[in-house]
Formats: structure tokens, sequence, C-alpha cells
């Protein structure tokens, strides 16, 4: 549990019923992780939705690694060696993993620390009760997740743009 | 006229109960277009959401300042939703739909949709849920785009 105050001074709650933030206050648990976390991988079953506090984290995708030679021997072990491509970075007042929300409910990427973070995890599995529940809440959350989709959808048309220009 | 039935046809009106589907069939409009035709183009106020009913349509994304160059992000075909922003603040769409073929679409006014969400909060929160999953769909298609860039230089 954390407390309401804590996450309602965030823009991404703003608009939700006090009674609402209390809610998602109780299904939250505050997290401090060091640099070079995994918070995930991509395809993990995701239980939680973050919300950063401090620090920064990445957003990547991990491909196969075409710098390195690799053995098809040991790829069939699984010992595929990846490089990670970065999609989007996420700070302070940013919320990650919400595709847990969304069926089928796995990451859609991978989430890993770049300094050390500290992070509200809300679990997944609670929050989709609570919308259950309370349709009116799961709609304006629905909407604040799409919003959100939407924003790095944005953010990476920027990132390939840079990335064409140079 | 767009009957409840064919609505049923598709996954992401599965699961209404009749009430529902009729709600959701009274404000649903048909729209037929040629092959090449522009839906609607990037940055546009969104006015509509839409479901491919036949045909294919692409999404493309301008990839310079000056709007001459796109880059294809995905294809949508048959059942597929696409037009979200009409729900999405700030009801901009974020790529042009091209017709790649005739078209046959059901269109959704986005104030119709809005207005229809606040008599009935849970049709909207399934609503509302499923064109997450749209949006995640588009977000994964366009990551796999700009990896490919990456991986290309």
């Amino acid at each position: 549990m954390v407390s309401p105050e804590l996450i309602r001074r965030y823009p991404f709650f703003a608009g939700l019923d006090y009674d609402h933030i209390v809610k998602l206050a109780k299904v939250a648990d505050e997290v401090s992780v060091e640099a070079d976390h995994c918070f995930f991988h991509e395809s993990d079953a995701l239980e939680n939705v973050y919300l950063v506090l401090e620090g920064a984290a990445a957003i990547v995708f991990e491909v196969p690694d075409q710098d390195v030679e690799q053995q098809i021997s040991e790829q069939l072990i699984g010992g595929l060696k990846t490089k990670d491509i970065t999609l989007s970075t996420v700070g302070t007042g940013d919320v990650f993993g919400w595709s847990g929300l969304i069926p089928p409910n796995t990451a859609t990427a991978s989430a890993k620390s770049i300094t050390p973070c500290r992070v509200v995890a809300f679990n997944g599995k609670k929050l989709l009760q609570i919308f259950d529940e309370d349709c009116r809440f799961g709609y304006l959350m629905a909407l604040k997740a799409a919003q959100v989709i939407r924003e790095r959808l944005r953010d990476m048309r920027i990132e390939s743009l840079a990335h064409l220009a140079e | 006229m767009v009957t409840p039935e064919i609505l049923t046809a598709f996954p992401f009106f599965a699961g209404l109960s009749e009430t529902e589907l009729r709600s959701v069939s009274i404000i649903a409009n048909k729209a037929s277009f040629q092959r090449g035709d522009l839906m609607f183009r990037e940055d546009d106020i969104a006015h509509a959401l839409y479901l491919l009913i036949d045909g294919w349509v692409d999404i493309v994304v301008n990839t310079d300042a000056t709007g001459e160059q796109h880059e294809l992000v995905t294809t949508l075909s048959p059942g597929d939703i696409f037009g979200w922003s009409a729900l999405v603040d700030p009801y901009l769409y974020t790529g042009s739909a091209v017709c790649a073929s005739p078209v046959e679409a059901i269109e959704f006014k986005g104030a119709d949709l809005l207005g229809m969400f606040e008599l009935d909060p849970k049709l909207c929160c399934v609503i509302m849920r499923r064109v997450c999953q749209s949006i995640a769909d588009r977000l994964h298609a366009t990551r796999l785009q700009m990896v490919s860039l990456f991986v290309a230089h």
C-alpha cells in the first residue's frame, strides 16, 4: 500500500475522484531498484503497471546482435546474444507496463532501468478486478492508457524521423 | 443501414447483448471507398472511427517535414479498427488511411460514441478496452518498423 497523496500529484492521475485514487493506492507498492534492473522482458506475463517516481528507464526491444558472430548450436540452447534497441525512455510521472491491462496481458517490450529508480508498482490483477466492479473507473483508466500508448506512438515517430535524418 | 447482425460477425463486437448491439448499430453508418481513396490524413481532426468490413487499408505516416515522403506502418484487413484517435485526446489522426483496394467500412462518429458511453458505462468500458487493443497493435507495428530502420543501418 502507498499513500494516495503520493500518486495524486502526477498528471497521469488527473481527473480521477479521490475514491479512485484511494482504490489505486491500496493495490500499489513502492519499489526501489538499481540501474540495469530488468523490470520485465518482452512477452513475459505482465503482473504490474509502473509509475516512475525518480530515475529513468528504457523501453527496449531485444534483437539478435548482428555484430557478434553467433553459433547456431548456441542459439538452439537459448544462448542467443541480443542487443537492446531503445524504443522510448520513461521518467518521473510516466507510466509503463500498461500492456498488462490489455489482453493478452503480456509485455509488448522489455523495460530496464537506466539509473537507480524509485517506482510505484500497481498489481495488475487487482487493478482489473477494480475496473470490472466500477465500469466508469475502468473506462477512465482505459482512456488514459489509450493516451499513453498514443504518446508512445508519437515519441517513436519523432525518434524514427531523427534517425532517418542522420 | 447497419444491422446488429452485421456487427456480430466481427470479434470487436463479440459478447455484447442485443440491447447493446442495437445501441451501437443505431450510430453506425456504412461507408464505401475506391482503391486509392484517402480516408483521412495524418494530423487531421479525428471525427470518426472505422471498422473495416471488406478490403485492405494502408496506414502510412509522414517521414519528413514536408509530408512528401511516406512509410507504410501496417495494412489493415477486415475486422480491424482504425481512426481510434476520434476517442483519444487530442483527437488528431496519428496516420493517414489509404485504401489499398475497394473498401467497405462502418463509420462511427466520435461524438456519437462518446455520447453513447455517457449513457452506458459497462458498454463503454468493454469497447474502450478493445479500442486500446487496436492502439496497442498499432504501437507494436510502429515499433517493428522502427527496429527495421535501426537494423538496416
